[in-house]
């Protein structure tokens, strides 16, 4: 079907002939004169993709996609499948949930510095069984050799000279949640939703309660929203304690954590075409906080590694993060920018730009291309290696806290990428989405003790996402 | 304590805006799905998981709980 | 909420959707629309002998004076086809002697259609401003502009009963709305598919009425050519290279149906005529 649509300009001849015409007929024929303040003019719009209207009351939203992402160099690899539903009820309430489910592999930094030479990474963990076995472990590329006689093995890997060590795994993570919007009166709305998600070993659960309330026409929001997160944190070897050695047994069982945050924001229509949204979320997050995994090494003064000790964090955070969001219609696209800034009770101070704009082709078919950048500084307690005078093999006078965590450093990000997104048949979008996320960040450590002068020890990722989905309304 | 004074202060200077805003018949460009705060669909959530298992900041946007483990 | 009520009147489904939460109030809006469509059917129908149309064609020669509502209706067909130089004709509707738009292929000949023809022609109709005399055989149909008018009737009679509450209006694809919904959004129409296996498309509205015009039922195809039913009243022909449709959009329903309808008969030149006249418009081919 080809469709042509003709551009409104000054009326000719005709029409505006007709026009007069139309109204005298029209008022002499009505009982009453026509209401002389009703808009005497015609308002019609073909809608494009773009144009849909916000799901209301009885319609039914599925959304269902994969992330395909992979990292640079044999790091982590994820595929992730991801459902969503909102159903719309008559009353206004909203029921949305979803399920996703998270494959991942790859390799990610153990936490020690690369040295010049080859590094073996040896850990005492239980067996079931006390025959001598040689297996790979969680950990995909370790040698797993049981001592004889007790019920302990040697899980040794070796990493190779002069690169970041990594510790391979792969894992399996499922996640749900559900949600209940009430629409408790015209302008305000109530909700509750839980959430949980697995892996093995690790797992969530959350609650949710949050209210909001319209004014002013519906042109203020006001919104507040409070959680609590248990996190338990379930190691295959068990939690070590903070400074333990790699090459001890870890007595440690599981541990965890709660968080608590809130989030209070306002919503605001300054134009026709302009939406304005300020947040603040405050976030408080009490128990264990290390990576149970995560090494950091001591090394002596030339740069030799000593030992490897599991890492140490706080067992307490507090996050702020104030967020400004605006949703710009300029023309036929839409503008997406916002601006968000962080710190913590870690000494980490982050900030985050992005802008986005959606712009339609034609009535099927949009690009939405996207640009992100992200910079933070690092942690108080972040140290790439932790240096022991005494080169002895227990240490004293160790910071109380030490991570080589790279979440933790000083780095940059740009995230690059863009959406296509494509009307296959009323009421759906296929959508494709492409991004390279890019971490940049000092390489070599100035004042780097012998060996590790000169040693790169950015750990930092480059990423390549693709995201692939079908939504459909009914 | 300082941010939490300033934060209240622009919440307040918002509210206060009462005129600022449009009348109902001139939302129609606001009532589009492409308008909506928080419209991505799946994919914010992808992103939150993949900038919480990258970075060090979170949260902001909106109130989603249910972090994960991920390294 | 918008709650709907239907019926069937002037041969099409109609409806009236009204924004409101009181749904007595939406059936008695529907009730009253539905009164007037039906009083103008009884009134203006060609399909009913005794209707007024069918009085004043069946007078066979014999001037009939009419009423205020009608002569309005005559006045208002004697300028669009003043306007559109002999295009618009109310008379026309003696061509369907000749043409038999059944989808078979039966072209009438040269002879036919120059017989009907001689009973066609606006201007050999008596018309002084208050009485009508039509020759023998001739008749008119304000098929044309009925439906559309009373669209405008209907919405004006829900205005001043209900003022303030936003309705829609919809006889056949003939509607206008009394504005954009109650918490500004628009109305969403369906543009009816020109084919069975043509996609029909949705319509945004927020002011105005829209009117369709079409070929999609009605044709006679023979030879691989496809004879369109909207015929020139000035050679008894049908319009060659019509567009398969042409919506309109404009403030009122009856001038949304005569720009509609003059677009077709415009045939190759549909998209042309709409963009000098300014009027807001899709045209499917």
């Amino acid at each position: 079907m080809q469709l042509s649509e003709t551009k409104y300009r000054k009326l000719g001849s005709i029409a505006a002939g007709l026009s007069a015409l139309s109204a005298n007929l029209l008022s002499a024929n009505a009982a009453h004169a026509q209401d002389a303040s009703a808009p005497q003019n015609t308002e019609a719009h073909l809608p494009g993709l773009m144009d849909e209207p916000a799901p209301g009351a009885g319609s039914v939203v599925l959304d269902s996609s994969v992330l395909f992402y992979q990292e640079t160099g044999g790091r982590v690899q994820a595929i992730e499948p991801v459902i969503n539903g909102e159903v719309h009820l008559d009353n206004g309430d909203v029921i949305s949930g979803g399920l996703t489910y998270d494959s991942l592999t790859g390799a990610t930094p153990n936490g020690a510095a690369p040295s010049t030479g080859r590094q073996t990474f040896s850990s005492i963990i239980r067996q079931a069984t006390s025959t001598q076995v040689t297996s790979t472990s969680a950990s995909g590329n370790s040698t797993v050799t049981s001592i004889p006689g007790t019920t302990t093995a040697n899980s040794v890997y070796t990493q190779p000279a002069r690169a970041i060590p990594l510790a391979s795994f792969h894992d399996h993570r499922v996640a749900a949640n559900l949600t209940y919007n009430w629409q408790a009166d015209a302008d305000t709305h109530v909700k509750l939703g839980g959430a949980f998600s697995v892996e093995s070993d690790y797992t969530t659960f959350t609650g949710t309660t949050g209210i909001s309330r319209d004014f002013n026409q519906k042109n203020t929001t006001l919104s507040l929203t409070a959680s609590v997160e248990g996190d338990i944190s379930r190691p295959h070897g068990g939690t070590p304690t903070a400074y333990e050695n790699l090459n001890t047994l870890v007595t440690g069982g599981n541990d965890h954590k709660t968080v608590i945050n809130v989030v209070g924001g306002v919503t605001q229509t300054l134009t026709r075409f302009w939406l304005t949204q300020l947040n603040y979320n405050y976030s408080t997050s009490s128990g264990y906080q290390a990576d149970p995994y995560r090494l950091i090494s001591v090394v002596d003064n030339s740069g030799a590694p000593l030992a490897y000790l599991f890492e140490s964090r706080p067992r307490s955070r507090q996050r702020h993060s104030f967020y400004w969001g605006n949703k710009l219609a300029l023309g036929p696209t839409v503008a997406d920018v916002g601006v968000r800034y962080y710190t913590d009770s870690w000494g980490i101070k982050g900030i985050t730009a992005e802008v986005s704009e959606q712009v339609p082709i034609n009535r099927y078919l949009y690009v939405k291309p996207l640009f992100r950048y992200y910079k933070q500084s690092a942690a108080n307690f972040y140290e790439p290696y932790l240096i022991s005078q005494s080169g002895a093999t227990t240490f004293s006078g160790l910071p109380a806290y030490a991570s080589s965590d790279a979440r933790l450093s000083r780095f940059s990000a740009t995230t690059i990428g863009g959406r296509i997104g494509w009307r296959l048949f009323e009421d759906s979008e296929l959508y494709v989405e492409g991004e390279s996320y890019r971490q940049a960040g000092t390489h070599t450590i100035a004042g780097a003790p012998g060996q590790l002068a000169g040693l790169d020890f950015f750990s930092g990722v480059h990423a390549i996402s693709v995201m692939m989905g079908f939504k459909i309304k009914m | 304590m300082i941010r939490t004074i300033c934060m209240g202060a622009v919440l307040a200077l918002l509210g206060g805006c009462a005129h600022v805003g449009v009348k109902p018949w001139q939302r129609d460009s606001l009532a589009r799905a492409a308008m909506q705060p928080d419209n991505e669909g799946n994919i914010s959530g992808y992103h939150d998981h993949i900038y919480f298992s990258k970075e060090g900041a979170t949260g902001g946007r909106s109130s989603d709980g249910g972090g994960c483990g991920c390294n | 909420m918008v709650h709907t009520f239907q019926f069937t009147a002037m041969g099409s489904p109609c409806e009236v959707q009204a924004d409101c939460d009181d749904p007595e109030l939406a059936k008695d809006l529907g009730a009253l629309a539905e009164a007037e469509a039906r009083r103008i059917e009884a009134r203006f129908s060609r399909y009913r002998a005794d209707s007024l149309v069918g009085l004043i064609n069946e007078a066979a020669g014999v001037a009939t004076r009419l009423d205020a509502e009608t002569a309005q209706l005559i006045a208002y067909a004697d300028a669009c086809w003043r306007m559109s130089g002999g295009l618009f004709d109310i008379t026309s509707g003696a061509l369907r002697r000749a043409w038999i738009f059944d989808g078979s292929d039966r072209v009438p000949d040269a002879e036919s259609v120059a017989a009907a023809l001689a009973h066609v022609g606006w201007n050999k109709v008596g018309w002084d401003g208050t009485s009508l005399t039509l020759a023998v055989g001739m008749e008119i149909d304000l098929g044309g502009i009925a439906k559309e008018y009373a669209v405008d009737m209907a919405l004006a009679r829900l205005a001043r009963h209900a003022p303030g509450v936003p309705v829609l209006v919809n006889f056949g694809g003939d509607l206008r709305v009394s504005g954009p919904r109650a918490a500004g959004e628009r109305w969403r129409v369906r543009i009816e598919g020109i084919d069975p296996d043509q996609k029909p498309a949705w319509l945004e509205l927020a002011a105005g009425a829209i009117t369709t015009s079409g070929d999609a039922r009605r044709y006679v195809e023979r030879g691989g050519r496809r004879y369109g039913h909207i015929l020139d009243p000035r050679t008894g022909m049908p319009i060659m290279e019509a567009p398969r449709s042409v919506t309109v959009a404009a403030p009122t329903c009856v001038e949304a149906g005569i720009l509609s309808t003059l677009a077709m008969l415009q045939g190759a030149g549909a998209e042309a005529f709409l963009k000098s006249e300014g009027v807001k418009a899709w045209v499917t081919r």
